[in-house]
């Protein structure tokens, strides 16, 4: 499947650095090239990664502010690997409080590290053997795949997700427990030993939210085939759009697998520090907790970094009255100029209202229903100086939707869909018996 | 038609039950045991009379508690034979408390004896009979509890000087306490030199291959390659005898090298060894002291200071900031290696071992701030 061979490396090496040498092309391209309003106004506007560039002013100014610049020496020595028992007060207060948990959440059923991917590293190593697997649901935020091979060795098992709304289905790319249980059996008649699901809530790409009564039934399905489930929550504050109405896993009056459930946060996308690196993993088990406190040693956050997320989180007032409604603002303003150039441009997609992704239906575009297609669509783009997502690296098993990512400020939001509005335009002469959306 | 790996699979998964239920019927038995054995000892305190009854019943509860001890250490062994396979299985000999006529030093011994092994098993209790960890994570988590239990116990009660005079003071973690208000690196930056060390091993070695390492040397080793690379370590034992071999102690000869690359090739015939150069080997050298070197009489010289190296494409050094800076918490460590492909596949573990920006601009003005080599003499001081 993968090879640059090389007589330096082994062979697990190898295959490391293919992931290094192939999947990083976008994002290198972009990165030689970035958009600067002053040094470089022709480079590459960036709608593919999912960061959140619209409150710097806000985090900037916290994070300066003096009580942020504390220095003792216990917080430049070894620490607890676990993390220092200041921070995971914090967090447990943190998460007791904005996941609405029905009881006080507790210090030591928290671990953290330096961000969600080393957590899915950690946890793939700690629950599974070389070669096992985890389910989840497709499309999903593609970099899951390396986070848990690199060093667990785990697969990915897809529970495909359509467009097309069937049954008693609601919405496109709906997740029902039959998908669930299809997946599992073909899992394991093909051999694979399945041991837990990931469930990422807000999702990323869709930005679904899934109500309590869905939650509820993922969770009894785990149960069921004793599999741990993995909820990654790293959007939940980011529900820009109140009538969504979202509700964290660890909201659940009880939760039918405790022992087998972890809650997985981090400051990245909630409060745009994706740089900072800070991951906390939530678990009432505490084989899973100590062993992936084991491997911390390899994921360890800076004694400064820990100081500074305590001091964060624990400022509810700066939160709750700036941070939080001002960033909902800027947020709910970026989706309504997207999406009603999308809409001018009559091009279908999804949106939920959360997250920082819009998910694009550009399928009338491609002459032919295919991932080459979509690729060369997607290069169209780059060539453009606008860089997308597209759909094949979130495993989506239709070719031709592409994520668009609109937490950015307006100015460049405003370039970006004036650069795709003219590559789509080129395109849509080439495609003329496509349907009209 | 299920594949073979699919009836292997579904083979273990019937003993895994199996082993479930037997658990069961040995904790049921113990049970049963235990409620005999009392019943006994209250049935024997009505037959017989005082004086000789006490000295029974000292005897019968050194017994019990030696039966129990035998019990349990038997169920753990039986949880990891199942683990490893092998299912001989003695139940308890339920004669045993027919030894009480036994001189009373032996029955003592051999309750101690039962009562050891049950205690070096307690340690590991947890991890053992752990249902949802992978077999590579018990192993990680046995690998922490029983190697962190002093560093644990130490968090837990650390001497302060105000508030916990009573606490541990730690004069076996190597970190530089005396130089804390002191505060370029090459090719890949993650977030300390274990993180280095393991991303190395995963991209030099397949599982089970091993690095050659003279001995004695830093513990923590077998974690940086074992815990996620799965990587061996070969010692080169050096000797504390000045002998002609050794014109120092421990000195660290190539013929030494050479006699442990030959001895592990014949002790681990399927695992290759990737260490000195000759034999085409790579060498990752960790300078992470460099900078600690307080006795000026003694001269240091970093292997990348030398003319020209022998094989620079296999050649790796790895330095931090936790020694020489005095800033363990502060997580930083470097490679620095000609080998680009070596180099962009340690890269790929930059997600995992991220260090903050905010992190990365600290020490670049830290770095940049080249006072520090000089106050090193501290530790001078010390000694």
């Amino acid at each position: 499947m993968f090879s640059s061979d090389s007589p330096y490396l082994s062979s697990r090496g190898s295959v490391i650095k293919w992931f290094w040498d192939s999947a990083e092309e976008g994002y290198r391209t972009y990165h030689m090239d970035e958009y600067d309003e002053d040094k470089n106004p022709s480079g590459i506007i960036n709608l593919g990664t999912s960061e959140n560039k619209l409150c710097f002013d806000l985090l900037s100014r916290r994070l300066s502010q003096s009580d942020m610049l504390r220095l003792e020496p216990s917080l430049l020595q070894y620490p607890d690997w676990r993390g220092h028992l200041f921070l995971r007060e914090e967090v447990a207060r943190f998460l007791s409080f904005y996941c609405r948990s029905p009881a006080p959440l507790k210090p030591e059923n928290v671990v953290v590290l330096n961000g969600c991917a080393s957590l899915f590293s950690a946890l793939a190593t700690v629950l599974c053997e070389a070669g096992e697997a985890f389910l989840i649901p497709a499309p999903y935020y593609g970099a899951i795949t390396q986070h848990v091979y690199l060093y667990g060795n785990v697969r990915l098992v897809c529970v495909y997700l359509d467009s097309e709304v069937t049954g008693l289905e609601t919405r496109p790319f709906q997740l029902t427990v039959e998908k669930l249980e299809m997946a599992l059996e073909g899992a394991n008649s093909e051999g694979v030993k399945v041991k837990g699901l990931i469930l990422i809530n807000p999702q990323n790409p869709l930005g679904d939210v899934y109500s309590p009564g869905e939650l509820q039934e993922y969770l009894e399905f785990a149960k069921r085939h004793e599999l741990h489930v993995m909820v990654d929550e790293v959007y939940m504050l980011s529900v820009f759009e109140e009538s969504v109405g979202y509700h964290s896993v660890l909201s659940l009056e009880r939760l039918p697998d405790p022992q087998r459930t972890h809650v997985m946060w981090a400051t990245s996308k909630d409060f745009g520090m994706s740089g900072l690196r800070f991951g906390t993993l939530y678990t009432e088990n505490q084989d899973v907790a100590t062993a992936v406190s084991s491997l911390c040693r390899y994921h360890g956050l800076s004694g400064l970094v820990q100081y500074q997320m305590a001091q964060l989180l624990r400022d509810r007032d700066w939160i709750n009255q700036v941070y939080l409604p001002e960033n909902h603002a800027r947020l709910k303003a970026a989706h309504i100029y997207v999406s009603e150039e999308l809409r001018a441009l009559g091009i279908p997609f999804l949106s939920r209202g959360a997250g920082f992704f819009i998910w694009v239906d550009l399928r009338k575009y491609l002459p032919a229903a295919t991932f080459e297609e979509e690729m060369l669509l997607w290069r169209r783009f780059l060539d453009n100086k606008v860089l997308l997502s597209f759909g094949q690296a979130f495993e989506c098993k239709e070719p031709g939707w592409f994520r668009l990512v609109f937490s950015d400020k307006t100015h460049r939001l405003h370039l970006g869909m004036q650069r795709v509005r003219r590559v789509l335009e080129g395109k849509s002469q080439v495609a003329e018996d496509a349907p009209s959306c | 038609m299920p594949s073979m790996p699919y009836g292997q699979m579904r083979d273990q998964a019937l003993r895994n039950r199996s082993i479930h239920t037997q658990l069961m019927e040995m904790v049921l038995s113990l049970r049963q045991t235990m409620e005999d054995h009392i019943a006994q000892l209250m049935t024997r305190h009505q037959q017989q009379d005082l004086a000789l009854e006490k000295q029974r019943h000292n005897q019968a509860v050194r017994d019990q508690e030696a039966f129990l001890g035998l019990l349990m250490f038997q169920m753990l062994h039986y949880l990891q034979s199942g683990a490893t396979g092998d299912w001989s299985f003695q139940p308890p000999d339920a004669s045993m408390d027919s030894r009480v006529d036994v001189g009373g030093g032996q029955q003592a011994q051999s309750s101690r004896q039962t009562r050891q092994m049950f205690y070096q098993r307690s340690d590991f209790e947890d991890t053992f009979i752990s249902y949802d960890l992978s077999n590579r994570g018990i192993d990680i988590s046995a690998l922490y509890h029983s190697s962190f239990q002093d560093y644990n116990t130490y968090q837990g009660n650390k001497y302060h000087k105000d508030k916990n005079t009573l606490g541990y003071i730690n004069l076996g973690t190597s970190e530089n306490k005396i130089c804390i208000d002191l505060l370029a690196e090459r090719v890949v930056v993650l977030n300390g030199c274990s993180s280095v060390f393991s991303a190395l091993a995963m991209v030099l070695c397949d599982p089970g291959e091993a690095f050659l390492v003279p001995t004695p040397s830093y513990g923590g080793f077998i974690f940086r390659t074992h815990l996620y690379a799965k990587v061996e370590l070969v010692p080169g034992h050096l000797e504390s005898q000045v002998t002609e071999a050794n014109a120092y102690l421990f000195q660290l000869t190539v013929d030494k090298l050479e006699q442990a690359l030959l001895g592990a090739k014949i002790e681990y015939p399927q695992v290759r060894v990737k260490g000195p150069l000759r034999y085409n080997l790579h060498v990752i050298i960790d300078e992470i002291y460099m900078l600690s070197v307080f006795d000026e009489a003694i001269p240091f010289h970093s292997v990348l200071s030398m003319e020209s190296l022998p094989d620079p494409n296999k050649t790796h050094v790895i330095w931090g900031t936790s020694k020489d800076l005095g800033i363990s918490g502060f997580r930083f460590g470097t490679l620095y290696t000609r080998n680009r492909e070596v180099a962009s596949a340690v890269s790929s573990f930059g997600y995992l071992h991220s260090i903050s920006g905010v992190t990365q601009y600290k020490l670049c003005h830290l770095l940049q701030d080249g006072v520090w080599p000089k106050e090193s003499c501290r530790l001078g001081k010390l000694v």
